[in-house]
């Protein structure tokens, strides 16, 4: 057994009738149960065809500790405004080491019809609507969060309630001593017809040594909208799995974005289901790496209904020794007639030692269907390259222009300005775009 | 309305035409595989010690290795016991030296497949390399070849006359060990077509083989390998039919292609193996390795391939792009219809530096045939200014058919221009009554369409090959319009 | 020759078509004008046999026979042609190639012998002449690549080959330059006989100052609610359809 299995046995065992809902059975159960999946599941390997582009061993090597409890007093001198993250809205929800933070957050007055519940309180509640989003995973990773949990938040809309105002769940890893594994989780349950926006952000303070195992689900109702955004920033020293499940029932349709900017290894799964007709979704991507980071983007997008659509749009900017990974899987189900489906992965390589994988996949086993992928590795536009410096733009910033311009087409639809904004001004950092500030001023 | 489009069922499905059997008598070794059997194949042969020693090789690594199961395709095991590694047409004993001595039911067999050898002869100038069950039984038009210095003949021939060549060439492209079904095909291949295309020749004429499994419970190994030395040119053509069989049949080759500085190879396949009956009973198993080294710079390897038969098709015809400024091509059309299940696609490798592949692939399934695209692009971190360009289509007829399009796309060079494409989906209606409003038959109108979907595949095809390939296609097609 | 009655026509229980009548004489000319949604490309797509409408009641028959129990072949074989709004590109199907499977199926359907490839290249070469088409559209695959006016000129072209007994024109003038309009206006007069029909469906009576019509009728809310000569396209013109509206709601 790996060296994170073996103690993170020792640390279930060791905790497991102390977290929250310990005096109820069927949570202990259901922890014992998803434990036990995360244990009976082999390690992935990159012999396993998901992960064949991804070796996960440095995390399977190393002990995390994961169930002790922090104390607030350890992050006294923590706030908010000293974090790079944006600001756009007046509700924020802060979780530190998987506590919720009280200090930190701060959540404005809800429209009637919206209840924003800490998944602890759910678990010390009894309440019968969390266990249902526990288990049923067929990946190791999504089981451990179950098993492991603490804390989280649980969005809840009722019938046709809109939500304008974004609600922001910021997870945060702190700097500790030893080596920490955080289960993040976040559930959105969007009822018949409401709509939300959703950001969830995953920030990693500087040189901590962690790994993060992130959960989210993604209900969207009859009708319902889920605009979701997921944010995650690492240091080569912190790893990142993410998992994100989208069920979207009929006439209804989730957005998501995800964005993964660096981490030492990083992989999020995005997985959407498309469980009744008129269902829509919308996913985006992007990610940068550099140094000797490594992001792997997988999509599986299941057209389980008749009159389907779904549209990807990814890409990817590998620089230095970073790897960048992008899977996607299109599947349509048998008499999932009149899908359209559309993926696209495009990646610019910028460096000797980066490397690039993609792997755009279609499984389809219905006929009247229109589904396409495309997919690019290459660099920057030579001519448009040529054309900037034609202008007098010297190469460096033509570059970085031009970079900026491949990644910023992402966020670019973004709908809440000062989270586009922030994200662009995230980019432009990373394209190094020296002077491209005043070229942006002069638009 | 009256002009619903006709029901899959109302058309009355379209016999396999080459499936006849040729009855004629068989020279066979008992099912089973084991060292005996090596030695036995080997021994009848009458070859030398080396080449025993290197079928014992690859059987010690086939023992040790498992079937792969990655591909997207499903089927019993096979019991590899129950096959006869051996089996020739009796006359054999006794090779024949002229087209008239060979055996007149052989000869109407290759009649009956629409190769009419003397024809062939005369107008093509197709020098033609038959292989039965898992001998050669003749080639035509050797000596011309000869004048020319171009080597064109069975394996058996080449291992006894150009050891030499053999020893150097065989297994540097797809080493024994290189997967499950090489492995075995290197410890008991029969037979096969062997190519030298000498220094700076072109040349004269299309070689050509038709690759025939005709006995029952026999699998067929056929071993191809084809060197073109620098500069030279040869464009090489092969056809495989198979007669119906309730049972499955096994068709494991190995097809190595060597070209050195400024060669060019190219290689069409138009593979008509028995694809089973209505119900999915029957058909060959073919689990085919093929790869080209593009050893020498400049070098340039074209594979086009027209897969229509075949149970299962496992097939990944293969680009090693070694040498400077060398490029690869790869040109298919597959057509899984019926329980046809195809796994098909490329590997185009490169290592060296300006080297450009080119990958164009057309699947299409109908009924419930399943067809799958597997095709990997590699760029190597020395490969500095590659460029791949990827189009797959699939075109799906009827609501069983499934399309799968698996691509693998790994680049290490900043340098590199990888651009892949791919689309699904089925005949468009609009096209349809298109074609119909102007007085063409609906079964008429979508073998246009189908044949206009793989033209660009077809145009890559030798004239004479094109021809069949689309009529291969169209009958192939009729009865499953939807 | 065609004789529409009463025909009545919906798309996914909306009714389009409310029971339309019309006649078509050999050698007539019919012009078809209506606002947009009033029906006309409805009325062309059904003629011609085109699937996904519901016929509710009516009739079509040409020269006696009942066009509904026809398939698109069929009709065609019986010497239906359509012009198409937007004619439908089909990669690699060479357009010659087509055309001559298509001319050769109706000679079959009509119990003629085949043309070979010889007498076939002929026919072309003067249907190219005399239609003014550019021969290098002819050996492309049909209509992929080619401009707005390409694909309706090759529209006119095929017919000319085909030679109909009844040709609807579908708007085929949208989308056309001044000189794209004449050439498919010379091509059609060229065409025009006294065994041959034609159907112009159209928004605009430009159209109509190249092909003058014998007969005009005004399509609108699934049925035709006015006819008359040539004058009534140019009062169309001028006044638009807005008046006939009222007019009819009146009615």
């Amino acid at each position: 057994m790996s060296a994170l299995a073996n103690s993170l046995a020792t640390q279930f065992r060791e905790h497991f009738n102390k977290l929250p809902g310990a005096d109820n059975p069927s949570i202990v159960a259901m922890r014992k149960r998803a434990f036990s999946h995360f244990e009976a599941t082999p390690m992935p390997t990159t012999k396993h065809e998901d992960w064949k582009y991804t070796d996960i061993r440095p995390l399977y090597d190393t002990t995390y500790t994961a169930l002790n409890e922090a104390s607030e007093s350890d992050f006294e001198d923590l706030h908010l405004s000293d974090l790079p993250l944006p600001t756009f809205t007046p509700h924020v929800v802060v979780f530190l080491d998987d506590q919720f933070c009280r200090r930190l957050s701060n959540v404005g007055a809800l429209p009637k019809g919206v209840e924003l519940t800490t998944i602890k309180s759910l678990l010390q509640r009894k309440s019968p609507t969390i266990i249902d989003h526990m288990e049923g995973f067929d990946t190791a990773f999504p089981s451990l969060n179950s098993a492991l949990l603490r804390d989280g938040i649980y969005v809840d809309l009722e019938p046709g309630t809109n939500m304008v105002e974004p609600i922001h769940v910021v997870f945060l890893s702190p700097h500790g001593k030893a080596p920490r594994l955080n289960s993040a989780r976040l559930i959105v349950n969007g009822q018949n017809n409401s709509r939300c926006v959703i950001v969830e952000s995953h920030y990693n303070l500087s040189g901590a040594q962690s790994m993060t195992n992130a959960l989210t689900q993604i209900y969207a109702r009859e009708g319902a909208r889920v605009l979701h955004h997921r944010i995650q920033i690492g240091e080569t020293a912190a790893h990142h799995i993410g998992n994100v499940f989208a069920t979207v029932e009929k006439d209804a349709e989730v957005e998501t974005y995800s964005f993964a900017f660096g981490g030492g290894i990083a992989r999020i799964d995005v997985n959407a289901d498309l469980i009744g007709s008129g269902a829509n979704v919308v996913l985006n991507g992007l990610f940068m790496v550099n140094d000797r980071q490594h992001i792997d983007h997988h999509t599986r997008v299941r057209h389980r209904m008749p009159h389907t659509n779904s549209t990807e749009n990814y890409k990817g900017i590998a620089d230095g020794d970073g790897r960048g990974v992008f899977n996607g899987k299109i599947l349509v189900e048998k008499n999932a007639q009149k899908v359209k489906a559309l993926q696209s992965s495009r990646n610019l390589l910028l460096a000797d030692n980066a490397e690039i994988d993609t792997k755009p996949e279609l499984e389809i086993y219905a006929d009247d269907v229109s589904c396409a992928h495309g997919a690019t590795v290459g660099q920057l536009d030579e001519d448009a390259f040529f054309y900037l410096r034609s202008r007098g733009i010297d190469e460096q910033t033509a570059r970085s222009i031009l970079t900026f311009a491949f990644a910023a087409e992402i966020p670019g639809d973004i709908s809440i300005v000062d989270l586009r904004k922030w994200l662009e001004g995230l980019i432009i950092d990373r394209t190094n775009a020296i002077g491209l500030n005043t070229v942006r001023h002069d638009e | 309305m009256a002009s619903q489009p006709k029901e899959i069922t109302e058309f009355v499905t379209q016999k396999y035409e080459a499936g006849f059997y040729t009855d004629i008598e068989q020279d066979s070794v008992s099912p089973g595989l084991n060292m005996d059997v090596i030695e036995f194949i080997s021994k009848k042969k009458g070859e030398p010690q080396w080449m025993l020693d290197w079928r014992l090789k690859a059987y010690t690594r086939w023992t040790n290795m498992i079937e792969p199961k990655w591909a997207h395709v499903k089927y019993p095991p096979i019991n590899l016991q129950a096959i006869s590694y051996y089996s020739a047409p009796k006359s054999q004993e006794d090779a024949p030296k002229s087209l008239d001595e060979v055996d007149p039911e052989l000869l109407k067999t290759y009649e009956k497949l629409g190769i009419p050898l003397e024809e062939q002869k005369m107008l093509a100038g197709v020098a033609v390399d038959m292989v039965f069950d898992s001998v050669s039984v003749m080639t035509t038009f050797k000596e011309k070849l000869a004048e020319a210095g171009v080597i064109f003949c069975s394996f058996s021939e080449a291992v006894k006359n150009h050891p030499e060549l053999v020893q150097r060439y065989l297994g540097s492209v797809v080493p024994v060990s290189d997967n499950y079904f090489a492995a075995l095909n290197s410890a008991v291949f029969t037979d096969g077509s062997f190519v030298y295309i000498p220094k700076n020749i072109r040349c004269p004429m299309e070689l050509s083989t038709y690759f025939r499994i005709n006995a029952m419970n026999t699998g067929q190994f056929e071993r191809t390998l084809i060197i073109a030395d620098s500069g030279s040119h040869v464009s090489y053509l092969e056809g495989c039919t198979a007669p119906m069989r309730d049972e499955n049949q096994l068709h494991a080759a190995v097809v190595e292609l060597v070209a050195l500085d400024n060669a060019e190879i190219k290689y069409s396949t138009v593979q008509n193996w028995y694809p089973g009956d209505e119900n999915g009973v029957g058909g060959i198993y073919n689990f085919v390795t093929k790869r080209a080294d593009c050893r020498g710079v400049n070098s340039k390897v074209s594979w086009t391939q027209v897969e229509t038969g075949s149970a299962i098709t496992w097939k990944y015809p293969s680009c090693v792009l070694k040498g400077n400024n060398s490029v690869g091509e790869f040109y298919s059309v597959a057509l899984a219809r019926s329980y046809q299940q195809a796994d098909t696609g490329t590997k185009m490798v490169h290592l060296g530096e300006n080297t450009r592949s080119t990958i164009i692939s057309k699947g299409i399934s109908a009924d419930q045939g399943q067809n799958a695209y597997r095709g990997l692009v590699r760029i190597a971190k020395g490969a500095k200014n590659a460029r791949n360009y990827t189009q797959c289509d699939s075109l799906l007829i009827g609501d069983r058919s499934g399309a799968h399009t698996f691509p693998y796309v790994e680049v290490k060079n900043k340098t590199a221009q990888v651009e892949h494409e791919a689309s699904t989906s089925k005949i468009s209606d609009d096209q349809l009554f298109y074609l119909r409003q102007r007085g063409i038959s609906d079964e008429d109108a979508i073998n246009m369409i189908v044949n206009g979907f793989c033209r660009e595949v077809f145009k890559e095809l030798p004239m004479e090959f094109a021809v069949e390939a689309q009529k291969l296609l169209s009958i192939s097609l009729e009865g499953s319009i939807g | 020759m065609l004789k529409i009655n009463n025909l009545q026509v919906s798309i996914a229980d909306k009714r389009i078509l409310n029971g339309l009548n019309l006649t078509v004489k050999a050698g007539e000319v019919h012009a078809i004008m209506g606002p947009n949604g009033s029906g006309k490309s409805t009325l062309s797509h059904v003629v011609a046999g085109r699937e996904g409408y519901d016929i509710t009641a009516g009739g079509i028959t040409f020269n006696g026979k009942n066009l509904l129990e026809l398939a698109p072949e069929e009709r065609a074989g019986e010497g239906v042609f359509l012009a198409f709004q937007y004619p439908v590109e089909i990669p690699g199907v060479n357009n010659v190639y087509m055309l001559k499977a298509a001319l050769n199926g109706l000679r079959k359907y009509r119990g003629q012998p085949e043309l070979d490839a010889v007498d076939f290249l002929k026919l072309v070469k003067a249907k190219t002449k005399s239609v003014g088409i550019d021969d290098g559209l002819l050996n492309r695959p049909i209509n992929t690549g080619f401009s707005g006016g390409e694909k309706k000129r090759n529209e006119v072209f095929q017919m000319s080959v085909l030679e109909p007994r009844l040709a609807i024109l579908d708007e085929t003038d949208s989308g056309l330059d001044i000189d794209a309009l004449k050439a498919v206006g010379d091509g059609v007069n060229q065409l025009r006989n006294s065994d041959r029909s034609f159907v112009i469906v159209t928004h605009y009576q430009r159209l109509l100052d190249y092909i003058v019509p014998d007969f005009v009728h005004v399509l609108a809310g699934g049925r035709i609610v006015r006819s008359g000569d040539n004058s009534l396209a140019l009062e169309l013109e001028k006044r638009g359809y807005d008046w006939l509206k009222d007019e009819t709601s009146t009615t």
